[in-house]
C-alpha cells in the first residue's frame, strides 16, 4: 500500500455501541476515522462540513464533542477576549458536561504562540505558550 | 575521525550514537548523523521552501540546532523523528515569519467546495510523482502536517509541537489537508481522465 492509499486507510474500527452511538448522534457524518486509546474511541470527521472530534468510552457515552470553528463565528465575547491576547489564529469550541470551552491559538505581536482556554463567560482559565 | 575509528561506530543506532555524544562528549561522532540524515533533512527543505540555496543554508542550520539541543532528546521517539520534527519547525518557522504565510487567511480563501468521503472512495496506487504534485498545490503547513504524518510517522502530539499548534488543532488540519488533497487530486487526474 503506497502512502495516498495509507493516508486513507482506517486501521480501527469501534464496537458495535460505540458505532450505534456515533451513527445516531451524528448520521450524515463523513471520512470517519477512529483510534482507540485506554479503551477510549475517539473519531475524527466531517460533519456538516466542518471537522470534528468526538470521544466516547467503551460503553457509547460520547463525553467529548470538539468542533473547528471559523474565526468569524466565535461568539463576540469570546473574540473579543482573545483578541486582547493577540492575532487569532485557530478556534475549537469544546463540549463536555453540558458546558462549552473556547481552545484557541493566538500569536503576540512578536508572533509567539499561545493557546487560550477561554470559557463561555469570556474568562481565560489557562494560557500555555505553543 | 580515523577508519578504524569509523568502522566501529557506523553501525550503531542514533541513539546510542547520541547517548555517547552526551555521556562521554564524542562530539566527532555527530558527524555520523550528519551523513545518516543530511539528504533527507535536504529534501524536506527543498520540498516546504522550494529554493535550493536556502534548503542548503537550512540543512546547516537545522543540524547545528540539533547539536546544540541535543542534550534536550529524551529518547521518547527515534532520533530522526526528533530530527524531522526540528527540521520541519524550522522550515515553517520561516515561511510564516520572513514570507508571511499565513493559513487561516489562506484556508478562508481556498474554501474546499466539495468534501469527499474517503471511506466510501475507491482510493488508487497513483505514484509519489503525482502525489508530489498535487501536495505543491497546497499550504505549505498542510504539506508538512501530511508528510510528517505518512512519511515521517509522526504522532500528531509531536507534530503539534513542531508546529506550534495544538494537537486538536493538528488533528483538524490535517483531517482538512487529506479532504483537499483527495478533492485535488479527482479533479487534476481523474476527471481529466473521463473528458
Amino acid at each position: 500500500m503506497n502512502i495516498f492509499q495509507n493516508m486513507f486507510k482506517s486501521k480501527v474500527r469501534p464496537t458495535q455501541k460505540v458505532a450505534q452511538a456515533f451513527d445516531s448522534r451524528f448520521p450524515n457524518a463523513i471520512s470517519v476515522e477512529w483510534v482507540c486509546r485506554n479503551n477510549d474511541y475517539e473519531a475524527v470527521f466531517y460533519f456538516d462540513g466542518i471537522e470534528c472530534i468526538a470521544l466516547y468510552d467503551d460503553q457509547g457515552n460520547l463525553f467529548l464533542l470538539k468542533k473547528n470553528l471559523s474565526i468569524d463565528k466565535l461568539p463576540k465575547l469570546i473574540a473579543e477576549q482573545s483578541q486582547k491576547e493577540g492575532e487569532l489564529m485557530n478556534a475549537v469550541a469544546v463540549e463536555s458536561n453540558q458546558s462549552v470551552m473556547y481552545q484557541l491559538i493566538v500569536r503576540d505581536k512578536a508572533l509567539v504562540r499561545y493557546v487560550l482556554y477561554i470559557n463561555e463567560a469570556g474568562h481565560i482559565t489557562e494560557k500555555k505558550t505553543l | 575521525m580515523s577508519v578504524e575509528d569509523r568502522d566501529s561506530t557506523k553501525d550503531l543506532s542514533d541513539e546510542m550514537i547520541v547517548s555517547r555524544i552526551l555521556d562521554s562528549g564524542q562530539n566527532n561522532l555527530f558527524a555520523i548523523l550528519f551523513e545518516r540524515y543530511q539528504k533527507k533533512v535536504h529534501c524536506k527543505c527543498m520540498s516546504l521552501l522550494k529554493n535550493e540555496d536556502l534548503a542548503e543554508e537550512f540543512v546547516e542550520e537545522i543540524f547545528s540546532k540539533v547539536f546544540e539541543n541535543l542534550s534536550t532528546f529524551q529518547n521518547r521517539s527515534l532520533f530522526s523523528s526528533w530530527l524531522y520534527a526540528v527540521a520541519n519547525n524550522y522550515c515553517i518557522d520561516y515561511l510564516r515569519n520572513k514570507k508571511k504565510l499565513h493559513y487561516p487567511n489562506w484556508n478562508k480563501e481556498n474554501e474546499l467546495p466539495d468534501i469527499i468521503d474517503e471511506s466510501s472512495e475507491d482510493i488508487p496506487a497513483i505514484n509519489y510523482g503525482d502525489l508530489s504534485k498535487v501536495l505543491d498545490l497546497i499550504h505549505p503547513e498542510e504539506k508538512a502536517l501530511i508528510l510528517m504524518k505518512y512519511q515521517d510517522g509522526l504522532s500528531l502530539r509531536v507534530i503539534g509541537e513542531s508546529l506550534r499548534i495544538t494537537e486538536d488543532a493538528a488533528k483538524m488540519r490535517l483531517k482538512r489537508a487529506k479532504a483537499r488533497i483527495l478533492f485535488l487530486y479527482k479533479k487534476e487526474f481523474m476527471d481529466r481522465e473521463c473528458v
